[in-house]
């Protein structure tokens, strides 16, 4: 078995974006996300010590973030108010709507489907991992953010030639391991 | 160059990549399906390629900002050299 090194200086690009959709489904809000992600990342650094190498990185980091989290939900539910659940349905007017307007899906998608399509996100970002990393970055910019063509090739300065050479390897590499560990 | 994809499953497969992002021409999207019409190989792949597409479109992935990583790697930088 093959030890595990460390590489901080490569969390951001490696993990960054995998933690934050591990985060966003348990807090639901994009800006805790990103400070527990940065805690993790710096609570990382200072205990890198203690990393055995017996866990891959992104294991370690996720253990580090999960009990972030429970911090995150021990103070808030620790402020008194501060988690209780509100329903704004208050006025005369909306009386007796509530009901229908809580049940009726806007985006007919059920909880289950919502959790399985974020599921479905973390496992993408898993495989994009393989990837070198400034080909995984270069793909999502172009799949997930919809960046041009024009502007990504100046960011990274690349010719458009180069960047569907890179799209095409990693979307062949994303098929295959999809393939074998999610389909 | 047009009429190069009819026969040649790289530039077919370079079209497909494109038609997923809504990037290729009328013209290229009419000489990839000319291929593909005569070449299972490259139907497949076009298929597997859609697939993939609606899969990531299906998927709920959220980026971390772009100019918020570049302060995380600066702040990281600045405790690896502490």
């Amino acid at each position: 078995m093959t030890m595990e090194l460390l590489h901080p200086d490569k969390w951001v690009d490696r993990y960054a974006d995998y933690l934050y959709n591990y985060t966003i489904v348990r807090v639901n809000d994009h800006v805790i996300a990103q400070d527990l992600i940065s805690e993790t990342f710096l609570a990382g650094l200072k205990s890198k010590g203690n990393f055995k190498g017996d866990a891959t990185e992104r294991t370690w980091l996720i253990s580090i973030l999960k009990r972030k989290i429970i911090d995150h939900y021990r103070k808030s539910n620790s402020k008194k108010g501060r988690a209780e659940v509100r329903i704004n349905y208050s006025d005369d007017e909306a009386e007796g709507d509530w009901l229908e307007e809580r049940v009726k899906d806007p985006f007919d998608k059920t909880a289950e489907d919502n959790f399985v399509n974020k599921e479905l996100g973390l496992a993408i970002l898993k495989c994009l991992d393989g990837l070198d990393p400034r080909q995984a970055e270069i793909f999502k910019l172009k799949t997930i953010e919809n960046y041009d063509t024009e502007a990504i090739c100046n960011e990274f300065n690349i010719t458009p030639s180069n960047l569907w050479v890179i799209v095409h390897r990693a979307r062949r590499a994303l098929v295959q391991c999809l393939e074998k560990n999610w389909f | 160059m047009k009429l190069g994809i009819v026969f040649k499953c790289n530039k077919a497969a370079h079209i497909c990549d494109k038609s997923q992002y809504a990037e290729s021409t009328l013209a290229e999207r009419f000489f990839m399906r000319m291929h593909q019409w005569m070449c299972s190989i490259c139907r497949d792949h076009s298929n597997e390629n859609s697939k993939l597409t609606e899969t990531l479109h299906k998927a709920d992935i959220q980026l971390y900002p772009q100019e918020k990583k570049e302060i995380l790697r600066q702040r990281i930088q600045q405790e690896i050299w502490k």
